[in-house]
This record gives structure tokens, sequence and C-alpha cells, in this order.
């Protein structure tokens, strides 16, 4: 190789390096100005949001911060709050998992926030967003029973998701739809690993750049082949598992009289998402996609227990005359209101909240 | 495809200089050029690659029918035919429902409302810019401006230049006829340099300048309800800087693009806001527009060399359709007879207007224009009406600027407009050095930052 060969490929891993360490620099500064995150720290969702106590609970970091999800000092996402609400006005508390606490949505277009802006004219309405992702029923009676009772809300929109009751015989809170791939552990010492895995830029690309669905799909197999493989044979629901179902709508059931002991109105939600009532090609193809995230499913079962848990939501709040907000009839199937299967994007959010304060400014609940 | 997308940086661009540059004859880098022109334009919407087929065969076979015929009979129908079926095709896909739509609000406002159907016509993007490339082709023809092509990949290279396609500069044939005829020796090195330093440069202007003012002018302009006085004007300055640095980010990377495959694009804007009057303005901004309206409509129609009335008749026409051309909106139309009377009267006025101090003169004519742009940007009349009143009488309400970063980034992106270097100053008499990568290479690294950072981001020239 010719000294000019050599001192030009130099120059040309020298401008590589450049572009690299500029792009870094521009990421990290960016992210400050806009979401207030430090350049020095390497941010990571669930690290940085969330925190599990002694007694097991999982729950919001207070003041917790993660690009622009911002957490006020309860824990919720969402402005700060007092504890008493104010008189004439009514406090509405929402209570789910992901959907609820907005994963696709820009900032500020999350069902929550966009509520909170619907009912704030005529500025009678407090909206208190305690969702946190991977949620399950049971984990939210227990939050609603230990921290936000006290809160004293008249009104409580339950928007739960039934799939969890497809994983286990009793769900545990899951860290789910996170779009973030870093681990949740504090980072290891310093590697090229930890460094890719704690570079800005690579996590912006990670985010910008989808994997052709083939190669997704390739990859969604193999995880779901294992995780089947972990959970032994016979793991696969051949049918709806009845049990399960039922489990789900026992927890919901306790759920809501929790809440109706505390003093509060419930509000059932039923669980939209992307599938239209009679499944299309690309809805079959959703739902394979998802069952990396409900190996003991198959396509038929999720639907079909998907399809039953809504009806069974819709005849609980008949027989308890609850408010039920049918948010699947109004959503399902509308692909541009998901950012995936059941997770809104800023339309689908703008829908549900409007569904939602319609059906609230109907309750007439005054403090 | 836009510009600032990692499929065009990482994918199309690299594959079209390599292969480009591979190849050695002219012939075979129109047929590529025309080729990726397609492949680029097809991104969008393939369904429109046809559209634009079809004027492209039109007009050339139009030129061919130019250059040999004698007869001026000939002559003049080989001139109406084809500008009359560009314009059929703008008029159809762009002003049709705008036509129907006034229509009916005008039966109706007389008491005889009519019914029709509604039709769902897709706006090809790009259409107002490559028909008008087509118009001048024609029209250039016909006067003998230029001496039409022969051959046909070099007019279709010329038509669907990826560069300057979907949102201008409008380049005429002549413009780049010399550079045309001699790409199969171009030197790739020669302005290589320069055109990478363009491109930066208007990736610049669009991610980081246009993009960062977007981010709070568009929800405070949507908003505008709740502004107060000074909210609404510093969402209307900032709409002022982030179309312009849009804009013009858009034609610098059209210019470096041409340069990196040895074609030189013509300026678009040569730094608008340090006009001193309303025709000086117009000499600056979205100068490809102005001079084809001067060349092919306000001389035409007589230009300044009738009576004063026929002059300021000229000009208000010729801003009229100016404002047309941008939108299928009486907003537009306003916009651009708000222009038009503003040459009117800075011409009937020029003798006092010149005695004023230049300072003055600058910012009068900026606020000015800040104030057309209301226009420009609202949807409907109620809305432009409701920001001009905001910004006319004092209101209380919110404001951006209550933000130290929005408040620095106005005044940041404010100064860069009205004082200092647009692109083609910075690389006036440039010459490569080898350091110049590394700075590239720290432009580069930011754009990317914020490209990957924050999503797809379309033009706002895209729309017309």
């Amino acid at each position: 190789m010719t000294f000019n060969k050599i001192t030009h490929s130099f120059y040309w891993a020298g401008i590589a390096i450049i572009i690299f360490a500029s792009a870094e620099l521009a990421s990290r500064v960016d992210d400050w100005l806009r979401d207030g995150v430090s350049p020095l720290i390497s941010p990571n969702f669930d690290r940085d949001l969330f925190e599990t106590t002694e007694d097991g609970e999982r729950r919001g970091k207070p003041l917790g911060r993660y690009k622009h999800w911002h957490l006020n000092s309860m824990g919720i996402r969402g402005p700060e709050i007092a504890l008493q609400p104010s008189a004439n006005r009514t406090r509405v508390l929402l209570i789910g998992s992901s959907e609820t606490f907005g994963m696709y949505e820009s900032p500020g277009m999350d069902f929550a926030a966009q509520l909170r802006s619907i009912l704030a004219s005529p500025r009678e309405y407090d909206v208190i967003n305690t969702a946190l992702p991977g949620m399950t029923v049971d984990t939210a009676r227990r939050a609603y029973s230990r921290r936000f009772a006290r809160l004293k809300p008249h009104i409580v929109v339950i928007y739960v998701s039934p799939l969890f009751y497809l994983n286990a015989a009793s769900p545990e809170p899951q860290i789910s739809h996170r779009r973030d791939k870093t681990p949740p552990n504090p980072p290891a010492p310093l590697n090229a690993v930890s460094l890719i895995d704690n570079s800005r830029l690579i996590q912006r690309l990670r985010t910008a750049i989808d994997k052709p669905d083939f190669l997704q799909n390739q990859i969604n197999a193999r995880t779901l082949e294992a995780k089947r493989k972990a959970l032994g044979p016979g793991c696969v629901y051949s049918a709806v598992p009845v049990e399960q179902l039922d489990l789900f709508m026992s927890d919901l059931t306790a759920l809501v009289e929790v809440v109706e002991e505390s003093g509060a109105t419930a509000v059932l939600v039923t669980h939209a998402w992307r599938c239209s009532d009679e499944l299309s090609s690309i809805d079959i193809s959703d739902l394979e996609s998802s069952l990396v995230n409900t190996p003991r499913a198959t396509v038929r079962v999720l639907y079909d227990f998907e399809t039953l848990a809504k009806k069974r939501v819709i005849a609980l709040g008949q027989q308890r005359g609850l408010a039920v907000v049918d948010l699947a009839e109004k959503l399902n199937g509308r692909r541009a209101a998901f950012g995936d299967l059941v997770h809104f994007s800023n339309t689908g959010a703008t829908s549900a909240a409007q569904e939602i304060a319609n059906c609230l400014m109907s309750i007439h609940c005054k403090p | 495809m836009l510009f600032n997308s990692l499929v065009f940086l990482f994918v199309f661009l690299p594959i079209t200089y390599l292969v480009f540059w591979a190849l050695r004859s002219s012939q075979y880098r129109y047929v590529w050029l025309a080729i990726t022109g397609y492949v680029f334009y097809g991104y969008w919407d393939p369904r429109f690659c046809l559209l634009m087929l079809f004027s492209t065969l039109v007009s050339y076979f139009a030129g061919i029918g130019l250059f040999y015929a004698t007869s001026p009979v000939w002559r003049k129908v080989l001139l109406i035919v084809p500008i009359c079926v560009d314009l059929g095709l703008l008029g159809f896909f762009k002003y049709t429902m705008f036509a129907i739509s006034t229509w009916q609000t005008a039966m109706e406002s007389i008491g005889y409302p009519v019914y029709i159907p509604a039709l769902q016509i897709v706006l090809p993007v790009g259409i107002s810019f490559y028909t008008f490339h087509t118009i001048t082709y024609i029209v250039d023809s016909y006067r003998r401006t230029i001496r039409p092509t022969r051959n046909v990949f070099e007019f279709a290279a010329y038509v669907s230049l990826f560069s300057q396609l979907v949102a201008g500069p409008i380049v005429r044939f002549r413009q780049i006829e010399e550079d045309l005829e001699s790409l199969g020796s171009a030197d790739r090195t020669r302005w290589l340099g320069k055109g990478v330093g363009f491109f930066l440069v208007g990736l610049l202007e669009k991610v980081l300048i246009a993009d960062s003012l977007a981010a709070w002018v568009n929800p405070a302009i949507e908003n505008y309800q709740h502004l107060s006085t000074l909210g609404v004007w510093s969402a209307m300055v900032g709409y002022s800087l982030q179309l312009y640095f849009d804009f013009c980010g858009y034609s610098d990377m059209a210019v470096g693009l041409g340069f990196m495959f040895g074609i030189r694009i013509p300026q678009n804007f040569d730094s608008p806001y340090k006009a001193g009057d309303p025709s000086d303005f117009w000499r600056r901004w979205h100068i490809s527009l102005s001079t084809c309206l001067r060349d092919y409509l306000y001389i035409p129609l007589g230009g300044s060399r009738g009576s004063e009335w026929n002059t300021n008749r000229n000009l208000l026409l010729t801003m009229l359709i100016g404002g047309l051309w941008h939108g299928a909106s009486w907003t537009f139309v306003v916009w651009g007879l708000y222009h038009g009377l503003l040459l009117i009267i800075h011409r009937a006025t020029a003798n006092h207007w010149e005695r004023l101090p230049f300072a003055l003169r600058q910012a009068a004519m900026l606020l000015l224009v800040v104030i057309g742009w209301v226009f420009f940007r609202a949807t409907d009349f109620a809305m432009a009406s409701g920001i001009l009143g905001r910004m006319f009488a004092v209101t209380e309400g919110e404001s951006p600027l209550a933000s130290r970063l929005v408040a620095l980034s106005l005044a940041a992106s404010a100064a860069l407009a009205i004082w200092g270097p647009n692109a083609f100053d910075i690389f006036k008499n440039y010459e490569w050095k080898a350091w110049h990568g590394w700075g590239f290479a720290v432009a580069f690294g930011m754009c990317l930052a914020l490209i990957v950072g924050n999503g797809d981001s379309p033009f706002l020239y895209f729309q017309f």
C-alpha cells in the first residue's frame, strides 16, 4: 500500500469518526434541549421511569424522566396534583397499562393528556393518569387500594388489557411494549457493547430504522419458538382458556368493587386493537407478529379471547349498572388509530379521548 | 423520498452518484438520470410517473416539431397545444375541487344551491414544478431562445432530474443546456466539494433551523386563539423564518446535488429578508418562479411598456397568478394580490421610499412580508382574520416567547436570515481544501442525529 493510499485511508477513517462523534454529541445536546435529559447520562426507559418497592410493587419513579415521558412527584404521568380534589371540580382517574400510559403518541398527545384538554373547558375536571406499562388488573387493584384511592376520585376510568391473562395462571407485571432495547440494569463496565448500548445515536437509529417485515417476522418466529420451548410441551392453548378469562373477569370485578368502596364511580372501557372484527390477511399477520408477547396463544385463541373478553366486560357493566365506553366498537379495524396492535397513535388517542369525554360528560358526577 | 431521509442519503444518492460517474458517455448518463428521476418520483406514488412521462413526451415531440416547423400557423399550434395539455393537467389535478367549491359557494350565495359530488382527486407531488419546466421549454423553443433537443433521454433527464423535480427551483432548459450537453466529459471532482457544501448547508437549514422552528411555530399557529398579541407576532415571525429556511434549504440542497452531478442549478433565494422594498424582495425570493412569471407572463402581457394603468394591471395579474400557483385557495390569491398591491404602491412612491434610511426600509419590508404570510399560512379567511385581529388589537394570552429556548431560536434564526450570509455567499469563490472535509463531517453528523431523532419532516413547498 502506497503512502498516499495509507494517508487517504486515515483521512476517510477520520471523517467517519468525526461524523459519528458529532452525531453522538448532537443527539445528546438535542435530548437535553428537548427533554431535559443530561448529556452525560445513558437514559433507559425502565430504569429511569420505574422502580420496585421493598414489598415488590412496581411503580413509577417520582420525578422520573425519559425522553418525553415525565412523571410527577407521585410517580405518575401528568402535572402535579393535590391530594384533595378542589371544590366544584370532578376528579377523573385513569387506570390501566401501557395503552393508557401512552407509548407511541407525540408529546402531549396520549389520550390522558387529550382527555385533560377536552375536559379543560368548561374547566370542571381534573384528569389523573395512574397507568403504568405492564400493569395488570390485579396490580391495578392493589395500586388503587394502596395509593390512588386517597386521591378521592369521583370517577375511575378502567381501561385494562385482557391479553396479559394469556401468559400465565397469575399474570405478573411485565415490562412490555418498550421500543428501546437497552437492558434494564445499570450499564456494565465500559466496553464496546456497552458503548453501543449507551450510544444515543444508536438508540435513535434503532427507533428510526424499521426492520423489513420478512426479517422481523423471522426474528419473532425464532423468539416465539424459544419461549414456547422454555414453557415446556403442551403450553400452547388449543382453545380459549376459559379459566383465564374467568380470572380476568374476577380481577376486574374486584377492581370495580374496590373503586366503588372508595366512593368513586367506575367506568369500564372495552379493550381496542388494530384488528377488524372480520380478520383480514393483514390482521392475521399482525396477530402472528404479536404472539411473541403471548406465546401460549395461537392466532385463533388470541382473537377469540379478546372478543370474548370484550363481551364479558360489556356484560359486567350492564350487570352492575356501570357506564361502558365501547372503544373496541369504535376503533377496532382502524389501522391509522394504532401505532402497533394495541397502542394508540395520535389519531387513535384523539378518538379514545373524545369517546371517553363524551361518556364522562353524560355521567354528571359532581362533587 | 425526502432529501433529509435515511433512504435518500444512504441508498438512493450513493447508488445514483456511483453509477452515474461510472458511466462514460452523455447518452448513458442521460438514461441513468432519467431512470433515477422516475424512481425518485415513483417512491411517492408510482402511478404519477405515467403522468410525468405523458407531459414529457408531449413537450418533447412539440419541441421536435418546433425544431423543424417553419410555418407560423404550425408553430403556433405546436406552442399552444402542449401548453394547454400541461395547464390542463395542472388545472385538473390542482384546481378542479377549488373551482367546484367556488362555484357552489357562489351559487348558494345567490340562492341557487347546486350539488356536485365530491371528487377524490389526489394532487401529484411536484406537478406545479415539472409542468412549468416543460412549458418554459416549449415557449423558449417557439421563441428560438433555445434549440430543442432531439435526444429524448436528454429531455427526459432534464424534466425528471431528481434534484429539482418535486420542489424546484424551476430550472429552464437553457439554464443547464450547456452542462447537459457536456455531461459526458464532466469532471467528477470539479464541483464536488462545492456540491457537498451546498447540500450540507441546505440540510442544516432544513433540519437544524426550519424543523426546530416548526416544533413550536406549528402548534402555536394552530392554537392562535389562545395567543396574546406578542405571541401571535412571534409565531408569525417564526413561520416567516421557518418557511424561508425550509424552502431555501431545499433549494440549496438541489443546487448541491446538481453540482455533484456536473450541473449548475441557478440560485433560488438571495437572502430575501434583506430586501429594502417589494421589488427587491421578489428579486430575492423564489427567484426561479418570479423570473418565470416575469418572462412568460408579465412581459407578454405588456410589462411596463404601456401606460401606468396597464403596468399596474399586469403586475396585479402576474402576482395573482403567482399566488394561485402556490395553492388552490382564495387565501393564496389574496396573498398574491397583496404583494401585487405592494409592488404597485412601491412603484408610485419609490422616490419617497428611497429617501428613508435603509434600516427603516428593511424593517418596514419585513413587517409587510410577515403580514402577507398570514394569508399564505391560514387555511381560510376566518383563521387569517383571527390572526390579524390578534396582531393588531392588544390581546392577552399565551406567548411562545415565555420559553427562553424558543426566544433564543427565534432571535438566532432571524439574525441569520437578516444579516447572515446565504449559501451562495459562503461558496462564492470556493476552493476545496482537505480540512473542509472535517467541517463537512461535523455538519453531516449533526444533521444525521436530527434526522434520525425527529423522523420524516416533509418540505413545506411539497404541497405546491
